[in-house]
Parts: structure tokens; C-alpha cells; sequence
């Protein structure tokens, strides 16, 4: 009876144990949750004070924002506002495109956005000084080609409409070129001096059935310019937009020194140099790297030649430096088409304009400007086999 | 009167000892396991680097010394997110066009995106970093990247 009863009181060696367990397991996960914390933490720094940070999906790329300065918080949230605005009216589809509604009511006057007749001028402007070589009227041979079928980074220039992966109309990927008579015939269906606009009464017209327009080369940077006027209007001290690649650098670094862009390298792992930049710079860059399929050895990419409807033979990576986004994008374009010789030419006779060509050999062709400003990247060349180089890739 | 007692511990030593030998043992087993877990000492680095994975379903971050494959799930399927020596690359993805994410990412403000997929890998500092712009102490990194 002795024995039971002090029994009872007296834990079994095996709680002990379990207690010990415990303990040890408690200790274990606190020093898991160690890493909990710090993750957490760093969650919360990713905004840090006073840079204020926001990105989206939006025109067919992502977009990123940062911004540094009084009231950046809402300045911020303005300008991603402004660039929903335009996505949604510059979008191939969707419920607000206008793209859409001018495509669907050829021969007719119809009702756009201000930020439709914008891009139409700027786009003018680009398809004027380079001849042609810029054409947003090849909304057909860029759907032939699939090119408005998947989103890239950098849009399209004569190609990529800036479709959204959403955009269910949109045609599939290629792995194989349309033969010459398909563009031909869709090549019939584009020409700029068929896309007509009334600014003064916001309405625009494509003059034949089958039209559309591709603005994937323009937009972008017309919605980062606006992006920019609302931040700089807002008094941010400085800001980086960022829209796949194409970059309007707004203020002064902390440090003074100047901002340093790196230039990603056409044909391997790692960048071709860095571009030392100033305040009030836009930079775009169209490459033939992105959104393009390899068929019996043939890299076939998204920059068209208006005046075939293939892909631009000779250039791989252009990089424009202008004072609107919206010009830096369409004339990376425009460059690559007219080619190194005829490019750089244009270029050169542009205020305030300055580009970076690779060709097909590898080498790199600058204006004057751009030698002051474009340091090559000593290590630019250690490619690995993961690099976007081979014609394998696609 | 009998006095009632509690069910206490009433331990003999021959069971203290045992309890604090199994103490002892848990207690340095932690140490070395603690650490694993938690990546080293208290991790007070401004400049430590990690690997920010967004995605629809919200963001993943990974430790950049730490080498790992993360699946996440886009709109398309599943992408791997691979990361190795302190870069991190999208190693596979459901989309057309692999080339477009090819490369990798090392450097703090650097990021690959599948559009397609919706995911998007940049490689930030614990401080913010790049994040902020123009800001970071490293000299040497770009605050932006064209393409």
C-alpha cells in the first residue's frame, strides 16, 4: 500500500524523458524560427525609409518603381496609377483597349484616349527622321509571327504589341517561320500612312479591314515618361522607373555620382558594360535575345523589317540613351532596322540622342556621345553555357 | 491527519541525474543543429544578401548563402528557382521562351522575370539595398539594368 502510494507521486523516470524532449525540441525551433525572424524582417525592408518601392505587371512587362524623397509614399502610388491607366488603354485587348476598338472598326473615326494620339505623334515622329524603319502599322505580320503571343521583358518594337499572357486572342508561338507568301499577305495589310488621327477631336482611324497596330516599341516609354512627369511634378528628389529594361533615371544620387546602368550582354551570362549616366536620361535597349524561337538552326526574333516583314538580319542588341523614354524605345527600334552604318548615322544627327549597336560579329558600334558615358565590362565576355548566347536557346 | 501531497515531483537523484544528463545531451545537440537553422550567429548584417521570389500567391525569400531549389507555382505551372554560390537563376519554367529569364543573378537591384509565369527573382541586401534608389553602399552595383 506504502509502495503504490509513493508510487503515484513520484513521476516516471520516462517523463523525464518526454520533458527533456521537449525542451530539447522547443530549443530547436527557436533556433529555426531564429531564420523565421529574420525573414520576416527583411519582408518589412524591403520598403525601406526613405525609398519607397512598387512594381506590377503591366504593359506586357514588369514595371518597378523606386523613388526617394517627401511624400514618395504617394507619389509612387500616383504614377503606378497613371501606367494602369495606360495599360488598360493601350492593351491589344481587354474592355478599355482602344487598340481593340480601332482594330474592330477599320474606315471609321474612333474615339481614343489622349494617351493613344501621344503615342500615335511620338511614333510619327520616329517613323519620319528613320525613313520608315519604325512602324507601328505591323500589328498583322507581328501576329503572324506569334511575336504578341508571350510577353517579353522588353515588348515588341515592330513587334510585340505588349500583349498580357491574359490576352486570349493573342496567336501562339511560333517554332517555325510562316512561309514568304503568309507575310506577304500580312505584310498587305500594314502601312503607316493608313493610321490617321484627329488630335483636336481625340479620334484615330486604321483605313483598311485586317489592321492593327503593334505600339509594343513606343508605349512602354511613354508610359514611363508619364510615370516620371508624375513623380518629378510630385517633388521626389529622386527615382528610378524601370519597365522591362527600359529606364527613366529622375534626380541625383545621394553620393552625386552619377547612375550607373548596366547594359545586359546580348550573347552571354553577365553584361556588356555599364553606362555612367546623369539626371533626366532615358535609356531602352531592343535585343534579339528576347522573344525569338531557333528553327533548323535560325534564331528567327520580334523586330521586324517594315519593309519585309522578317526579322531584322545583323544586330543583336541596341541601346539608346534620349531625353523622353518614349524616343529611346522607338529608336532602339529604328536603329536596329536601319542597321549599324545607317543607325548610328540617325543617331548621331539627333540632339541629345546617343546608341550602343552590337552586330552579328560581336562588335560594338558607339556615337561620340556614348564613348563618354559606356565603360565595357571587363568580365562581359565569361559566358557560361546557361548565357542567353546560342542559337540553341529560344 | 494524514497530510495530503500534491502529485510534485518527488524526484530522487538517481532521476535528477538522468534529467540533466538528457538536458545536457538536448542542450549540446542544439547548439550545432541551432546554428544550421539559423544560418550562424544572430544575423545583424546590413549587407547579407537574399533572393526575393515573387509570385501570385505572395513572396518567398531565400537566404543567397544558403543553396537551394524552390518550386513555385505561376498562372502556367511550376518554376524552379534555383539558387547555387550566392546567385540564383530560374532554372526551368512553363513558358515559350526560356531565353527571356536566361542568366543569372548576383548582384543586389539584379533581377530575371517570366512573364509568362508571372515570377520574378531579384537578389536584395537585408538594408534594402537597391531597393532604394541610387542608395546601397556597394560602389560597384548598378542601380538599374537595361535589356
Amino acid at each position: 500500500m506504502t509502495g503504490r502510494a509513493h508510487s503515484a507521486r513520484r513521476p516516471p523516470a520516462s517523463a523525464v524523458c518526454v520533458l527533456a524532449a521537449l525542451v530539447a525540441v522547443a530549443a530547436i525551433a527557436a533556433a529555426g524560427r531564429l531564420e523565421v525572424v529574420d525573414l520576416l524582417s527583411l519582408r518589412a525592408s524591403d520598403r525601406p525609409e526613405p525609398g519607397v518601392r512598387s512594381a506590377d505587371f503591366l504593359m506586357g512587362t514588369y514595371v518597378v518603381i523606386s523613388a526617394e524623397g517627401p511624400e514618395a509614399d504617394r507619389a509612387v502610388e500616383e504614377a503606378m496609377a497613371v501606367l494602369r491607366d495606360i495599360h488598360e488603354h493601350l492593351d491589344p485587348s481587354g474592355p478599355r483597349s482602344h487598340l481593340a476598338a480601332l482594330a474592330a472598326a477599320p474606315g471609321r473615326d474612333v474615339p481614343v484616349s489622349a494617351h493613344l494620339i501621344a503615342v500615335l505623334e511620338i511614333a510619327d515622329d520616329v517613323n519620319r527622321v528613320s525613313g520608315g524603319a519604325f512602324d507601328p502599322s505591323l500589328g498583322p505580320v507581328v501576329r503572324l509571327w506569334g511575336f504578341d503571343a508571350d510577353p517579353g521583358p522588353s515588348g515588341g518594337p515592330n513587334g510585340g504589341s505588349g500583349a498580357g499572357p491574359d490576352d486570349a486572342s493573342a496567336a501562339r508561338p511560333r517554332t517555325a517561320p510562316p512561309t514568304a507568301e503568309e507575310v506577304r499577305e500580312a505584310l498587305g495589310l500594314t502601312g503607316w500612312h493608313d493610321v490617321t488621327w484627329d488630335a483636336a477631336r481625340r479620334t484615330a482611324r486604321l483605313a483598311r479591314p485586317g489592321m492593327s497596330l503593334a505600339l509594343g516599341g513606343v508605349a512602354k516609354g511613354y508610359a514611363v515618361d508619364r510615370a516620371a512627369e508624375v513623380l518629378a511634378g510630385a517633388g521626389v528628389d529622386r527615382a528610378v522607373i524601370d519597365a522591362g529594361g527600359d529606364l527613366y533615371l529622375l534626380g541625383t544620387k545621394p553620393s552625386g555620382e552619377p547612375w550607373r546602368i548596366a547594359v545586359r550582354h546580348p550573347r552571354a551570362e553577365g553584361f556588356l558594360g555599364v553606362l555612367e549616366l546623369p539626371d533626366g536620361t532615358a535609356v531602352a535597349t531592343s535585343g534579339d535575345y528576347e522573344r525569338c524561337f531557333v528553327h533548323e538552326g535560325r534564331r528567327y526574333h520580334h523586330i521586324l523589317d517594315p519593309s519585309t516583314g522578317w526579322p531584322v538580319p545583323g544586330v543583336v542588341s541596341v541601346t539608346v540613351l534620349a531625353p523622353t523614354a518614349a524616343e529611346a524605345d522607338a529608336l532602339a527600334t529604328a536603329l536596329f532596322v536601319l542597321g549599324p552604318e545607317r543607325g548610328l548615322e540617325l543617331a548621331e544627327s539627333l540632339e541629345r540622342v546617343e546608341a550602343l549597336m552590337v552586330d552579328e560579329a560581336g562588335t560594338i558600334h558607339l556615337t561620340t556621345g556614348m564613348r563618354d558615358v559606356f565603360s565595357p565590362e571587363p568580365s562581359g565576355d565569361d559566358g557560361d553555357s546557361s548565357g542567353r548566347g546560342g542559337d540553341d536557346g529560344g | 491527519m494524514t497530510v495530503a501531497r500534491g502529485p510534485g515531483l518527488g524526484l530522487n537523484p538517481a532521476d535528477l541525474r538522468l534529467g540533466a544528463v538528457i538536458l545536457a545531451v538536448a542542450l549540446l545537440a542544439w547548439a550545432p543543429l541551432g546554428w544550421r537553422l539559423g544560418g550562424g550567429p544572430p544575423d545583424t548584417d546590413p549587407e547579407r544578401k537574399f533572393f526575393v521570389v515573387t509570385t501570385p500567391e505572395g513572396r518567398v525569400v531565400l537566404p543567397a548563402d544558403r543553396d537551394a531549389c524552390h518550386v513555385v507555382t505561376g498562372p502556367l505551372g511550376k518554376t524552379v528557382v534555383q539558387v547555387v554560390d550566392g546567385r540564383a537563376r530560374i532554372a526551368a519554367s512553363p513558358c515559350p521562351d526560356p531565353a527571356c529569364h536566361a542568366g543569372w543573378v548576383d548582384r543586389p537591384g539584379e533581377r530575371r522575370v517570366c512573364l509568362p509565369n508571372r515570377v520574378v527573382v531579384e537578389m536584395v541586401t537585408r538594408s534594402g539595398g537597391k531597393a532604394a534608389p541610387g542608395g546601397g553602399s556597394d560602389t560597384e552595383a548598378y542601380d538599374a539594368e537595361t535589356h
